[in-house]
């Protein structure tokens, strides 16, 4: 999947709401299996305010799609990005 | 004076998990981070340092440790060094430990007065540059002595629940970790620590008086009192029946819930809890409700509200709550 480029199908200013959402997803997961290399990723962009940048956002988008598809789908579903939750489900 | 807030972790998942939440938390505003000790989960000392290096403000401390575990030359050498990461930042907390966790690794709880005492001796000479020659009751050292200077004051918090403890913690302590939730017990706590702080000759703003409460928040009452269940069901089955009684519990449903808890039976031990557990044992319902308690314990003198676990059923949603509905009303 290209998270990047689900990401662009997201209007900017849902980034930062997004993100928010992701971040709950992510640690709200039960699986936590990710390489430390990508956690790290995720750390690097809370404690340098990027996480609602489209890079951000992408490694978020991917993390949480890995980690939790289906809230995942939840959340994209309640702030009304179906399209985006469509690519997810058909990918 | 403002109301400070901290809020415990538990290192019962991969660090990334509490570093990101300990991130958050400094966004929300809140003061201190307290993560838990206790061997069965990942090392406090491990997940601190990766709160330090991912957060600036916060400051954070071991909620608590104790000094059977590790040698209390080794714990402050761990505190003096995560002060180097985060100068100024680092608390050291400090309990008598727990009985049955201590048991479970063969080490004998004796004195824990004597133990807590003398080991927060040992770190104040280690961590003020001085030789450490004690012949305690406890503990035993001949000359020891840091390589390297701290250049701050690391304060220290006691850990306590019964009234010496809570007597001595306001003798001796920068801050005192009381492990309560209900206003009668606080309430307790603060008059207790309040004779040692008047024995001491101290002055009551010297000494941080912190509630270490379990805490659940959602704007669903139901889900944050589900939350918080098998935490208090926990805190049952430890208590004492001279507490229990004091909140008006029948012990006998204490030991149901314990026995239930010993043979692994959750649902048993969590279906036995009573409203009077949860009233008694822990703070939790909507943002409204949490904050008339939390305000009814700062009347009684508390310095610190540490939200501790489960939080709330969802935990990045509740420290948002908290941090958006709580600790604004605090700050005026």
């Amino acid at each position: 999947m290209d998270y990047a480029k689900l990401v662009e199908m997201v209007p900017p200013e849902q980034w930062g709401p997004l993100s928010e959402r992701l971040i709950g997803v992510i640690l709200g997961a039960k699986n936590d299996k990710i390489p430390n290399s990508v956690a790290n990723t995720i750390l690097m962009d809370m404690k340098n305010g990027i996480t609602a940048s489209k890079k951000g956002l992408t490694n978020l988008m991917e993390v949480a799609v890995v980690l939790d598809v289906e809230n995942t789908i939840i959340a994209l579903g309640e702030m009304k990005l179906l399209n985006v939750a469509a690519e997810v489900i058909q990918s | 004076m403002p109301l400070k807030f901290g809020i415990e972790f538990v290192p019962n998942n991969p660090y990334w998990k509490l570093t990101a939440y300990a991130m958050i938390a400094e966004k929300q505003g809140f003061n201190n981070l307290w993560v838990t000790d206790h061997y069965g989960n990942r090392n406090v000392y491990v997940n601190l340092t990766a709160a330090a290096l991912f957060t600036s403000k916060i400051t954070f401390g071991t909620g608590v440790t104790n000094p059977w575990m590790v040698n209390p030359v080794i714990t402050a050498q761990a505190i003096a060094s995560l002060n180097e990461l985060a100068p100024g930042r680092v608390v050291l907390g400090m309990g008598a430990g727990d009985k049955t966790t201590l048991e479970a690794v063969g080490i004998e709880m004796g004195k824990p007065m004597a133990a807590v005492n003398e080991a927060i001796q040992i770190f104040r000479k280690l961590t003020a540059g001085e030789t450490v020659a004690m012949q305690g009751e406890v503990f035993k050292t001949a000359g020891a002595k840091f390589n390297f200077k701290i250049k701050n004051k690391i304060p220290v918090y006691v850990g306590a629940q019964g009234p010496k403890m809570l007597e001595m913690a306001g003798k001796i302590g920068d801050g005192v970790l009381v492990n309560a939730s209900h206003p009668s017990d606080i309430g307790f706590a603060v008059k207790m620590a309040g004779e040692g702080i008047k024995q001491a000759g101290r002055k009551p703003e010297e000494v941080d008086i912190a509630a270490y409460t379990s805490f659940s928040i959602s704007e669903d009452a139901k889900k944050a009192t589900k939350a918080a269940t098998p935490v208090v069901a926990f805190i049952v089955a430890g208590s004492a029946p001279a507490v229990l009684e004091k909140h008006g519990i029948n012990p006998g449903k204490a030991d149901e819930i314990r026995n239930a808890l010993k043979a692994g039976n959750f649902p048993a031990a969590i279906g036995a809890v009573t409203p009077a557990m949860i009233d008694a044992f822990s703070i939790c319902g909507t943002p409204d409700t949490c904050m008339t308690k939390i305000a009814e314990l700062k009347k009684i003198g508390i310095g610190q509200f540490v939200c501790g676990s489960p939080i709330g059923p969802n935990v990045k949603q509740a420290i948002d709550l908290i941090g958006e509905k709580i600790i604004p009303q605090f700050q005026k």
